[in-house]
């Protein structure tokens, strides 16, 4: 299996579903209690990073819609699709 | 099936079987009374009354036509013969003519028996009614379109053309169509695939997997110029704009179908780009719509590493595609509202955190700030009484000390001699005789000296 473009779909370390469950942990545990201020305030400071994070994700909301090909040998690769749609 | 059936498809269908191979050697015939029967038609006969009650309406036309070329033709069975007979090659040759030349295609109805399918893919059966039969013979590439083979005893319907196979002199039905009645050839062949599956357990509610709630990237494989791929993208950018799609196209009907429709659906889970797949077409006929039931397409859905949400375009019957998928959508564009969330409601939940984020934290930090506060007040309260606990301690201490001094000793009227370096001298042998010495008194100190020695 070959991939012959880069960026095809280069693994983040959050996913928008991963960022999402995340946050909903995070403001349960600053909601529950027995927690230190200053481990609480690292947990915000996480969450809002994952917050900037989602919401950058909705804002790219100019996706092309991609062809994926099937090459000689088995590999594969991706086009952009000539859209007229 | 009748209706879309057009002369023009009747040509190349015919010019293309004309190059089709002979059909081969078979061991039953026809009853002999049957031929002549067909070249001298008794309609009054009880076997030909009821091929022709059964198909009337149908064929109504056929008949119309038959006798209106028999009476143009009534000349040629005037032919003269040569004295000496024919030759049996000119006489096929001639009944083939007379039989293509006079006969339409047609449709015949019967039972199916001693179906067998050759080496090369041909098909040769019979149609039999309680008294008659005819040969048949169904060429490889019509055969291929069926959804499966028919079974001996099933009451079909063959659409062909009527025809003499002159190295054998046999009258034979050429079939270009087989429709099974009642039940039907794709309903046999669905039923025989969706057994299969099941007990194989790909169809099981427990192998459904749940979908992505937000998928960053939905695959899709269908046609790249249907209408379904236009519904797609445009619910998925609507509702989710933030979501890639990609598309692996695959024709979704014809010959080939199945097989491209499988392979995109492979190479999508090949090239793991995809969270969620969207597998469909537009609606259609069942032949249309065949592709989805066919094995390779439900084996290669069973197997996709992503879940699989069916769309093939139809409201109400299952494709076996539906039944292996782990979602079914009765759309294309419902398969795409399934695959994406609504951005509203995306957009509030992210709000809702953001809001619960920012107020849980606010909250903690004003306790935090009136606990600081309050540690403040203890510690200075705990300060003040801890200074005031040892400001009591020294007053304790400085009585103590005050009870032990020797000042007060001394202000009782008694006194120490101390020697030069300030020692106390205790003993008379501390006493030197003429030694000076200091005598330690209440309020100072007296210079001494010893007079005479000491006892």
């Amino acid at each position: 299996m070959t991939m012959t473009e880069q960026d095809t779909h280069a693994e983040p370390a959050w996913t928008f579903e991963s960022a999402l469950d995340r946050l909903n942990e995070i403001a349960d545990a600053l909601e529950g209690d027995g927690m230190e201020l200053d481990e609480s305030l690292q947990l915000f400071e996480e969450g809002v990073r994952l917050l900037r994070f989602a919401e950058t994700v909705l804002a790219d909301a100019d996706q092309r819609l991609r062809l994926l090909l099937e090459d000689a040998g088995g590999g594969f690769r991706m086009d952009e699709f000539p859209e007229a749609l | 099936m009748w209706d879309l059936f057009t002369s023009a498809e009747f040509e190349r269908r015919e010019t293309d079987q004309k190059k089709e191979p002979p059909p081969p050697v078979e061991e039953e015939t026809a009853p002999p009374s049957a031929v002549p029967e067909l070249f001298e038609p008794r309609a009054d006969t009880p076997a030909r009354g009821r091929a022709t009650a059964l198909n009337e309406a149908r064929n109504e036309d056929v008949a119309r036509t038959v006798a209106a070329r028999q009476a143009e033709t009534g000349a040629r069975s005037m032919m003269r013969v040569p004295a000496e007979g024919m030759t049996v090659a000119e006489v096929n040759s001639a009944a083939r003519e007379l039989i293509e030349g006079v006969f339409p295609p047609l449709w015949v109805h019967g039972e199916v028996a001693n179906f067998t399918r050759a080496k090369s893919g041909h098909c040769y059966f019979s149609l039999r009614d309680a008294d008659a039969q005819i040969r048949c013979v169904l060429w490889r590439d019509d055969a291929r379109r069926l959804p499966t083979l028919p079974e001996d005893g099933m009451k079909v319907r063959a659409l062909g053309r009527l025809t003499l196979y002159e190295q054998r002199g046999e009258f034979q039905l050429s079939c270009f169509e087989l429709e099974a009645k009642g039940e039907g050839l794709y309903k046999l062949a669905y039923d025989r695939l969706k057994a299969r599956l099941d007990q194989e357990g790909l169809t099981a509610p427990a192998r459904k997997r749940p979908l992505p709630a937000h998928p960053a990237c939905v695959g899709v494989v269908t046609s790249s110029a249907g209408a379904a791929l236009r519904d797609i993208v445009s619910v998925i950018r609507r509702r989710a704009p933030w979501t890639r799609i990609v598309l692996a196209s695959a024709r979704v009907q014809g010959d080939g179908a199945p097989q491209e429709i499988a392979a995109a659906i492979r190479l999508i889970g090949r090239a793991a780009c995809a969270d969620v797949l969207i597998v469909g077409r537009g609606g259609g006929s069942i032949e249309d719509l065949w592709a989805f039931n066919e094995e390779v397409v439900a084996r290669a859905i069973a197997d996709s590493p992503v879940p699989v949400i069916s769309a093939v375009g139809h409201e109400t019957d299952f494709t076996i595609a539906d039944l292996v998928a782990d979602l079914r959508a009765p759309t294309p564009s419902a398969a795409a509202e399934a695959a994406v969330p609504d951005q509203g409601a995306v957009r509030r939940r992210l709000g809702d955190l953001r809001e619960r984020l920012v107020s849980c934290t606010r909250d903690r930090l004003a306790d935090g700030r009136e606990a600081v506060f309050n540690a403040r007040l203890d510690l200075k309260a705990a300060a003040e009484r801890g200074l005031r606990a040892r400001r009591d301690g020294v007053a304790a201490h400085a009585a103590r000390l005050q009870a032990l001094s020797p000042l007060n000793v001394l202000a009782r009227g008694y006194a120490v001699p101390l020697g030069e370096s300030g020692r106390v001298l205790r003993r008379t042998a501390d006493f030197a005789p003429g030694a000076a010495f200091g005598l330690r008194v209440a309020d100072g100190t007296v210079p001494c000296r010893v007079d005479e020695p000491t006892e």
